[in-house]
Order: C-alpha cells, then structure tokens, then sequence
C-alpha cells in the first residue's frame, strides 16, 4: 500500500463506490450510532425537565403541573438535599486531595525505571479493574462494628477499648467511604501520571542539573507547570466521577449512619426508588445535572486555557 | 541487586553529562557523584519498601474476599478476625450457585457481551466519520465525550418511566441497549484517536485503487488502529460488567445482575450474610483480575490515552 496520493484532491471529492454514495451522505451514515445516544440522553434530559414540573408520585394517574415548586422545596425546604450536596463535596473533596498527593507522589518516585515496576503496575490494575459494588463490600468487611478485619487491627494495635465502631459514627462512616475510594483509584491517577512524567522532555531537567538546581526546584519550575494540563484532566476525570458517587456508600455503609454518608445520587436514587417520588426526584437530578455541567465546563475552559500555551 | 537496572537507566540521562564535564573538575566533581550514589541507594531502599507496603494494601483486601468465600458463616464474621478458614469448603459457592449466583452471572454476561458489541460496532463507524471527516465539528465531538461524564442517576429516572412504557423493564435487551448508548462515547473517543494515527493518504490510495470508503474504514484503518480496538473493547466490557445504577434501575424484579445481587446479601430476617456474599464476589473480580494480567498493555494505554495526548 503506496501513501503517494500526489497531487490529487482530498477524499471529499472522490464517490465512494457502494450505490454511488458519496462521502457527503457516508460520513453522516456513519453517525447513525449516535441516535441511540440521543434517544438514551437528549430525550431523557428533556423527560425529566417536564417531570420535575409536575407533582409525579409513582402510580398515581394524577399528575398535576405544578410549576418549579419542586425546586423550591429541594432549594429552601429540603435539608437531605442539602446534606447530600455537602457531604458529596466533603468525599469529593477530601478524596481528590489525597489522591492527587498520593498518586503524584508515586509516581515521581517510580517515574524512570526500577525494581519492581512490572509487579506495581500490574497489582496497581486491579483496583481500577473491579467493580466499585465490590470494593463497597470489601469496605464493609473491612471495617464492619465488631468484625471488620482493618477495623480489629487498628483496635489491636491502638489497645482500642471498647473498640472504634467506624460505620456508626458520622465522622468515621465518611472516612470509611472515603479509604475506599482512595484505594481503588489512587492507582488510576497513579498510572496516568506516571505515563505523563514518562512523555516530558528530558533537555530541561539536564539543563537544570548543570545549573545545579535541587530536585526541589526542578519539580516546582519544571515537572509541575509541564504537568499542569495532565493534572487538570485527571482531576476533571476523578471528579466528575466522584460527583456520582454512588455504588461504594450503597455498599459499604448504605448511606448510614443516618443520613452521615448520603450522597446526592443515592438521595435521589431514594426519592425515586423508595419513595416514589418521581417528580421531585427529576427536579433534583436536574440540580444535580446543572451543577456537574457548570464545574465541568469551568475545568474544561481552565485545561484549554493551560493547553493552548 | 536491585539499585542496578534502577541507575543505569538513570545514569543514561545524568550519566551523559557526568562524563562531559567532570573532566576538568577533578576532586569535586567525584565528591559530588559519591553523594548522589548513596542518595540513589537510599532512595532505591524508599522504593523498595513503598513497593511492598502498596503491594500489601492492594492485594489484601481482595485476598480477604477470596479467603471469606470458603470460610463458615460464623468464621466469616468473627472476633478477633479468622484469616485463614479452619475447614475450607465449596458450600458457600454451592449455595451461591443455586440461590441467584447462576443466574445473575448468566444475566450479566448476556448484557455485557450485547453491550459491548452495540457499543464497539457503533462506535467504529461515529470514530471513522468524525476522524475521516469532522462530522459535526468540534462541538458534537464535545458532546459525545460529556455524555460519559454526566451523573447516570440523572438518566435513570427518566429512562425507567420511559421502559415502563416500553416494557423494556426487566429485559435483557433494555439493558443492552442503555449500556451500549452510554458506553459509545468512550470508544468513539478512544477509536478516533487511534484512528487519527492512521495516515489518511493510506484512505485516499486505497480508494484510488477502487476500495469502497466502507471497505477503506473496514480493511485498513480498523486493522491499523487494532490495538485501540483490544483496549476500547476491553475497557467497555469491564464498565458494563462492573455497572450498578442502571441494572438495578432497569431490573427491578426478576432481572438482577452480579452487582445487584452482591448488593443483596442483606435482609431484616437472615442478617448479612457475607460468605456466599463472598462467593460470588471472587467470581466478579477473578475474570477482571485475569484481564489485568493479561490485557495489561492495552488496557494501561486506554485508560492512559486520552488524558497524556493533548
């Protein structure tokens, strides 16, 4: 297969022979796919703003239109909404900072080759590869009252007594859904910083060196402004993720104590699910919806912004 | 032996230099490089030890799950923790089997196996179009890729009011259909970039040669973007296979998933039961870890794709 195509014109202009399409109806033949898409995330969007507009409560054939006053309950009347809403930025928030310290950490340490990197590389994988419902449930076998396996050890060794009962205390719930994030997705941030140390180049860092400048100073002028869009993206992709946070609590401290580890997605999966409530459950996930729409384009204009210099 | 590889890797880089300038440095210059020997063994002993520690914290936790799915219900729950069971034995996967495990594992399979086919056949052809063409511009691009990142609660309301309707609840096909939509956008994005790759001459001479544009995407750019293919299908099977909300949405009655029913385990009557629990959950994870081990290449560069290329 020659690639001198010379001086003839682009693929636009030659027919492609299947019936005498040309290209201009092939390429949006192709797309056809992307209906599927549409009729899965378009439509929906749009069913859930007319539902959140009216009172909806699952069987009953009464559905009258009643305005935004959904939204004004769930914005002035609701406080598990707004509990979901803190609590799912606490666990964000909290967990992107450790996992962005632990992942960096990492990975400037084993940047280059070393002992060792084909095994933590690939026990580093799993975490990232299995499902979140079961890292939930391997969380609440680890730190379940009484016979957690993480939770007994660490009352063995602090001579705990009685001992710490992690999933009946607000504080300590949060921790657990928390630690087990950061367990399955360190390693991912992990990965991806590392294959982003490995592709920058290596002439600055020489330069530095004959300059006679510390490790510190060349991490601070050099990898981390050269790192600044790959962190952006990763931070962008973790959050996002964290913003639905939804399997692991389900699993691991089913949202208790109480209401201490209830995040947005499972207040709203409950309104609907449990509750029936289906109306004010789309007025929330539109909420919901808005929000995540409104920090992701704020990250995406800051990653073009680092990526365009 | 392990600081070996380790410097002479690093050594390449820094090594260079070292021999250029120390020349006339004499005394000094040595001086220096002893230091930043032992420095590179210290920091070598640091590796070697976070190495270990992090081995330890990833793998076990898993092994406890293993371990737990052969362990008696009353080992399975114990204090002081029993780490290793006193009379290993395959009741709890018997029970497991019998009591939904079969059918949930028969039930996942079909929709990840029908999802990940609707996903990677359709993705192909939106990754081709938009590579080859730019169809739809920046901003349709935009959109497909924002889709994959938006809460699914938010899609799940609505899309189960709607399968109401359709009577799509509870169906193995309705499933299919809502993870092959929401898993498209990864691979049209993982599949573009590794199409954009391909040299688009290569197209326009096989056309010359009288290949069909179908016949272009399908014999030419598909094979040369394969590794793309490995890792997109790899990765969209392990989303759709580790996948919760929406299965539990969409299959309230009689149509559960693995997920689902690990979810299960609990019940006012019976308490938890976490050695069957256990059970099915090594047989969720062993296939994936399998792959990990396996696919590692592909699936380390899909995952690492699109964020490094700028």
């Amino acid at each position: 297969m020659s690639s001198s195509s010379g001086g003839l014109s682009g693929p636009n202009n030659i027919r492609s022979r299947v019936g005498g399409l040309s290209d201009r109806h092939v390429r949006w033949l192709l797309m056809l796919p992307l209906l599927l898409l549409v009729f899965m995330s378009l439509y929906p969007t749009l069913s859930a703003l007319y539902m959140s507009l009216h009172q909806w409560e699952g069987a009953i054939p009464e559905r009258p239109f009643i305005g935004l006053e959904n939204y004004e309950r769930l914005l002035t009347a609701d406080e598990r909404f707004g509990n979901g809403m803190v609590i799912t930025l606490i666990i964000l928030g909290v967990n992107l900072i450790l996992q962005m310290v632990l992942g960096l950490s990492l990975a400037l340490l084993f940047s280059g080759e070393f002992w060792g990197k084909k095994v933590l590389t690939t026990v580093f994988l799993i975490p990232v590869m299995i499902s979140p419902v079961v890292v939930g449930f391997t969380a609440r076998m680890a730190f379940v009252n009484e016979f957690g396996f993480v939770a007994e050890t660490v009352n063995w060794i602090f001579q705990l007594e009685p001992g710490l009962a992690w999933l009946s205390d607000p504080f300590w719930a949060k921790v657990v859904v928390i630690v087990a994030d950061t367990w399955q997705w360190t390693p991912f941030v992990f990965l991806i910083l590392l294959s982003g140390l490995a592709s920058l180049p290596q002439e600055p860092y020489e330069a530095a060196q004959v300059d006679g400048a510390s490790a510190w100073q060349a991490f601070w002028h050099l990898t981390l402004p050269q790192m600044r869009y790959i962190l952006l993206v990763v931070l962008l992709i973790r959050g996002l993720d964290l913003l639905k946070l939804f399997d692991v609590v389900m699993l691991s401290t089913a949202a208790g104590p109480g209401t201490a580890t209830e995040t947005i997605s499972v207040y709203i999966y409950q309104l609907a699910f449990r509750y029936w409530s289906f109306g004010y459950a789309a007025a929330a996930s539109f909420l919901l919806l808005i929000v995540v729409i409104v920090v992701a384009t704020l990250l995406i204009r800051m990653i073009g912004g680092v990526s365009e210099e | 032996m392990s600081g070996r590889r380790e410097q002479s890797s690093v050594d390449r880089k820094s090594g260079e230099q070292a021999n250029k300038t120390p020349a006339g440095h004499g005394q000094r210059a040595h001086g220096y490089r002893s230091t930043q020997k032992r420095k590179r063994r210290i920091l070598d002993v640091v590796r070697v030890l976070v190495v270990l520690i992090v081995v330890v914290i990833t793998v076990v936790p898993i092994l406890w799950i293993i371990l737990s799915g052969f362990k008696s219900q009353g080992e399975c729950l114990h204090n002081p923790p029993i780490w290793i069971p006193r009379n290993p034995s395959w009741a709890n996967y018997q029970d497991m089997w019998t009591d939904g495990g079969a059918l949930s594992l028969k039930n996942s399979l079909i929709v990840t196996v029908g999802g990940t086919l609707v996903a990677v056949l359709g993705g192909v052809l939106v990754a081709y179009s938009i590579s080859r063409f730019r169809t739809g511009g920046q901003h349709l691009a935009n959109w497909v890729l924002s889709v994959k990142f938006l809460p699914p609660i938010a899609f799940a309301i609505p899309i189960a009011t709607m399968y109401r309707v359709l009577h799509l609840i509870d169906t193995h096909f309705g499933l299919i259909l809502v993870y092959g939509a929401f898993n498209l956008p990864f691979v049209v994005w993982t599949m573009k970039g590794f199409m954009d790759e391909v040299p688009r001459q290569l197209d326009e001479s096989a056309m010359i040669d009288g290949c069909t544009r179908i016949g272009v995407m399908w014999r030419i750019v598909l094979p040369l973007s394969a590794p793309g293919l490995v890792s997109a299908t790899l990765l969209t099977f392990i989303f759709i296979w580790s996948e919760y909300l929406f299965a539990l949405v969409l299959g309230q009655n009689e149509l559960f998933t693995v997920p689902v029913r690990l979810s299960s385990y609990y019940s006012q009557a019976e308490g938890w039961v976490c050695a069957p629990q256990a059970a099915l959950a090594t047989l969720a994870i062993l296939p994936m870890i399998a792959m990990a081990f396996i696919g590692q290449r592909f699936i380390v560069r899909a995952m690492t794709f699109g964020a490094v290329k700028q």
